[in-house]
């Protein structure tokens, strides 16, 4: 085919990376930030090549320049011995040589075109200090949220967790990029089985580039086509050791401020990690808030349309007269209404998102009152569906996860769409086609929507609810634990003792 | 000898709980009232008691006959007839009982057409309507009996809120309308007795699913409480249909609990039977999926070239035919009584007459081993 002619001409990447250092350093030698020099000293002259933006400089001038001047370093074999730092590389391989330097290691030579080379670490690590969470803010509880550095992220997890079961996997993704992906479970606790699915899937990755674990969640999700996300995000440092002590995995990508947690379940979407901090009642009362929120805010506005154009028998009568006086000076169609008033509050949404934070909520607040009032006024839409649409959209962010949170908000368009055609029929057969979706959908091949298909009731003590924790005795039972208990129960009721002998006793 | 089914599209001993009961209620549940009680009156719940008690004998047999069947091969009904019939006549008993099925399918589709025609939307064309209900069955269908089993599961769920509103009937039952008992003659009971039945039949389909059960020892008590509940229900909403309406008014009404749905009231809402009927969807939905399931399933297993996703296409566009001519509402009435008749001796007399026949050819085979032996 015509097309195909000039993407299949692949370029192979070996054909022009150079073969030798001296071709390197000569590639390299016209960038500005390439230092290339030749040290001359009294017992040794080498030549030293790193790049300034990469390399700790202080610390290069500091800690191992000095070295170089002592009498009893005369070759690379002495540098070796007398410097200390770890893992100093001695090598002649030129891919090695290659990586290192471009990742902040200081590469010596005795002659400039000698192979043989001597590759120092001294990466310069500079990055966000770890500062309180943006996106999942919470009112009590730990401040941390994870940087863009992945050393530091794992070390907010590791001190959370100070065992040697917490087991670490790396990964080298993108054929360009070289990304660092780590990967970090708990022995004897997660499922082998899940770790093995999740390595097998980053392994066999074939992409150039990775740049946030939100392409990587992408990538390796089970079902591509669906537009529930299939792996929790997440930038909290405690809830990603929680996750690890249940038994889930984690994955961090170098360069993204969040982790993923993985196999999930579709309530956890809906949990904020402050629930854990409130007693159990509360706790429970607002997860149920913010489910009652998901269904307010998908179906409100295809209801109003539903029941406006079809089915308006099932107004009551009292409420009969509001709507008609409310609706009397509009035009349109209730599809039209709601389909304008949903435009203007995604654009609103889609302006704040965008705009910086300092003009975004200016016009939050004078677009939206602004907006509001005067189309009602100018008779594009009736109160009812004004207070309706405001509702729904409000509820939509009251969803934790933020990717989860688009879905629900572009979920609801179909619903108003079928709304207009069918009338609640239409509701109930996208509503039927959600939840058939939703069936089949798996994460990591762990059922979706798990404690309600299949049914696991021991698995709701910690879904639509949170009950009290002397009853989380046992690890969530869909990620097929490698202990399921977390702790002994007949223990713990030995030590409390008898919660209740008898009156003033 | 078939492929063994795979365990990941097994599902647990429990969901035959759901499945049992949800394919059992179907839409015969809106209706059942004045067609059981027609001919026996106020002792129509000692008809439907019995008949449901019956439904446990019959899942016995169903259920011994799967287990003896078990260690000749994948214990369902088309490799039963394969086994004891032969090629030839075991293929024309296999195509008899999809069509059984098929006429399961497409009865509880069409009825569900006919209350929203008659309740909602009177234009609505039954064509259109029923290839977006296939549309949809084709899409849960694809992902293999897990996600229909899940469907069953579900429906339960949704099927509580319709059930448990009874309670609004509670007001207003006068229980002295049962009375006098049994004041009807066995005649009488026995024309009711066919009536009770079609509300009973679905259940015969363990036959086609119950290899795709884990551990079927641990599944069978699931099967018989769902039968036990299916029959609580029924006899719950039959007493109170017959304590809320007077004998002459329920005869007049066609389907008793849209009537009296009809009568409920919310602040926000002026009466609940169009949300009543929406939600109904998902009553009738394990039914027209599982039966879907079936018959594409038994058409792979009769003709192995077939794939199961091709047969599945040509199953739904059969449903959509046949629910298509199936033009007014007495037509309805007539196809129902149709299945009815078929599934009254299919589960009386072909499934006794089948457990008996395997327990002779057991008997022959022995004979003949020792003969030649």
């Amino acid at each position: 085919m015509f097309w195909k002619k000039k993407r299949l001409q692949e370029t192979d990447p070996n054909e022009k990376s150079p073969k030798t250092v001296k071709d390197l350093i000569a590639k390299l030698k016209d960038y500005p930030d390439f230092t290339h020099f030749e040290h001359r000293g009294k017992y040794l002259n080498c030549w030293i090549s790193f790049f300034q933006s990469l390399v700790n400089i202080e610390f290069v001038h500091r800690d191992v320049f000095p070295f170089l001047y002592r009498d009893d370093v005369r070759n690379l074999n002495d540098i070796q011995e007398r410097l200390p730092i770890e893992k100093i590389i001695r090598t002649r391989d030129i891919s090695v040589i290659q990586t290192k330097l471009l990742e902040g290691y200081i590469v010596i030579q005795i002659k400039k075109s000698q192979a043989e080379c001597l590759v120092v670490p001294s990466i310069r690590v500079k990055g966000r200090q770890v500062e309180p969470p943006e996106v999942e803010t919470s009112i009590i509880g730990p401040k941390e949220s994870f940087v863009e550095s992945v050393d530091t992220n794992i070390n907010l997890v590791r001190k959370r967790i100070p065992i040697p079961q917490l087991a670490m996997q790396e990964f080298r993704v993108g054929k360009v990029s070289n990304t660092r992906v780590s990967l970090l479970y708990l022995k004897g606790i997660a499922n082998m089985e899940n770790v093995n699915t999740v390595r097998q899937r980053i392994e066999d990755l074939e992409v150039t580039s990775l740049l946030d674990c939100n392409m990587l969640s992408q990538l390796i999700s089970d079902n591509n086509n669906s537009p529930f996300p299939q792996f929790i995000d997440t930038e909290r440092p405690d809830r990603t050791a929680a996750s690890i002590y249940e038994g889930k995995i984690a994955v961090f990508v170098d360069g993204s401020p969040s982790a993923l947690i993985l196999p999930t379940t579709i309530v956890e979407f809906f949990g904020a990690f402050d629930d854990y901090f409130l007693t159990w009642h509360l706790a429970s009362t607002y997860r149920l808030l913010r489910l009652f929120a998901v269904a307010i805010s998908v179906l409100a506005a295809s209801l109003y349309v539903a029941v406006l154009t079809y089915h308006y028998q099932l107004v009551p009568k009292d409420l009969l007269g509001t709507l008609i006086t409310s609706r009397s000076s509009v035009p349109f169609d209730p599809i039209m209404e709601a389909l304008v008033l949903e435009g203007m509050i995604e654009f609103l949404r889609e302006a704040g998102a965008r705009l910086p934070t300092k003009v975004g909520q200016t016009l939050g607040v004078t677009g939206g009152i602004v907006i509001g009032t005067a189309s009602v006024q100018a008779g594009l839409t009736s109160n009812v569906l004004l207070i309706i649409i405001a509702v729904s959209a409000l509820a939509a962010f009251t969803t934790p996860n933020y990717r989860m949170g688009t879905t629900i908000r572009f979920i609801r368009f179909p619903f108003i769409l079928s709304a207009e055609i069918l009338g609640l029929l239409g509701i109930i057969l996208c509503f039927t086609f959600l939840v058939c979706h939703l069936l089949k959908l798996t994460s990591l091949g762990r059922p979706y929507i798990e404690p309600v298909y299949p049914l696991r009731v021991t698995d709701w003590k910690d879904a639509y609810f949170r009950l009290p924790y002397n009853i989380q005795t046992t690890r969530p039972m869909f990620l097929r634990p490698g202990e399921a208990a977390r702790a002994n129960r007949k223990r713990n009721i030995e030590k409390r003792g008898k919660k209740w002998t008898d009156i003033d006793e | 000898m078939q492929k063994k089914i795979r365990e990941a599209s097994q599902v647990s001993p429990i969901i035959a709980f759901f499945i049992t009961l949800s394919i059992q209620i179907g839409i015969g549940v809106l209706s059942f009232q004045r067609t059981v009680s027609r001919h026996s009156g106020q002792d129509a719940w000692v008809v439907m008691l019995i008949a449901g008690l019956s439904t446990l004998a019959v899942m016995w047999m169903i259920l011994r006959l799967l287990d003896n069947e078990q260690a000749y091969g994948q214990p369902d009904l088309l490799s039963i007839h394969r086994r004891l019939f032969g090629k030839w006549i075991g293929g024309m008993l296999n195509m008899a009982a999809l069509s059984f099925v098929t006429i399961f399918g497409v009865v509880t589709l069409r009825s569900y057409i006919e209350i929203l025609q008659v309740w909602v939307f009177p234009q609505l064309s039954v064509f259109g309507i029923s290839i977006i209900f296939c549309l949809m069955v084709w899409y849960a269908v694809l992902g293999g009996f897990r996600v229909v089993a899940g469907i069953c599961t579900l429906s339960t769920l949704y099927m509580l809120p319709l059930i448990l509103n009874g309670g609004f009937e509670l007001q207003q039952a006068h229980f002295s309308n049962l009375l006098p008992l049994l004041e009807h003659s066995p005649q009488s009971l026995m024309q009711s007795y066919m009536q009770a039945i079609h509300s009973y039949l679905g259940f015969e389909l363990v036959l086609f699913f119950h290899p795709f059960i884990k551990r079927p020892e641990a599944a069978r008590k699931w099967y018989y409480f769902g039968l036990l509940t299916a029959l609580y229900i029924y006899l719950m909403v039959l007493i109170l249909a017959l304590t809320y309406f007077s004998q002459a008014e329920l005869q007049t009404e066609i389907w008793p609990t849209l009537t009296f749905w009809k009568a409920i009231h919310f602040p926000l809402l002026e009466h609940f039977d169009i949300i009543g009927i929406m939600v109904f969807l998902w009553v009738f939905l394990p039914s027209i999926s599982m039966s879907a399931w079936a018959i594409s399933r038994g058409i792979k297993q009769t003709f192995p070239i077939i794939r199961q996703k091709y047969a599945l296409i040509f199953v739904l566009v059969l449903f959509v035919i046949l629910s298509a001519m199936i033009r007014d509402g007495a037509r309805v009435e007539w196809i129902n009584n149709l299945y009815t008749m078929i599934g009254f001796y299919f589960i009386y007399a072909y499934i006794p007459f089948l457990l008996i026949y395997q327990l002779i050819h057991k008997k022959m085979k022995q004979k003949q081993t020792k003969g030649t032996g």
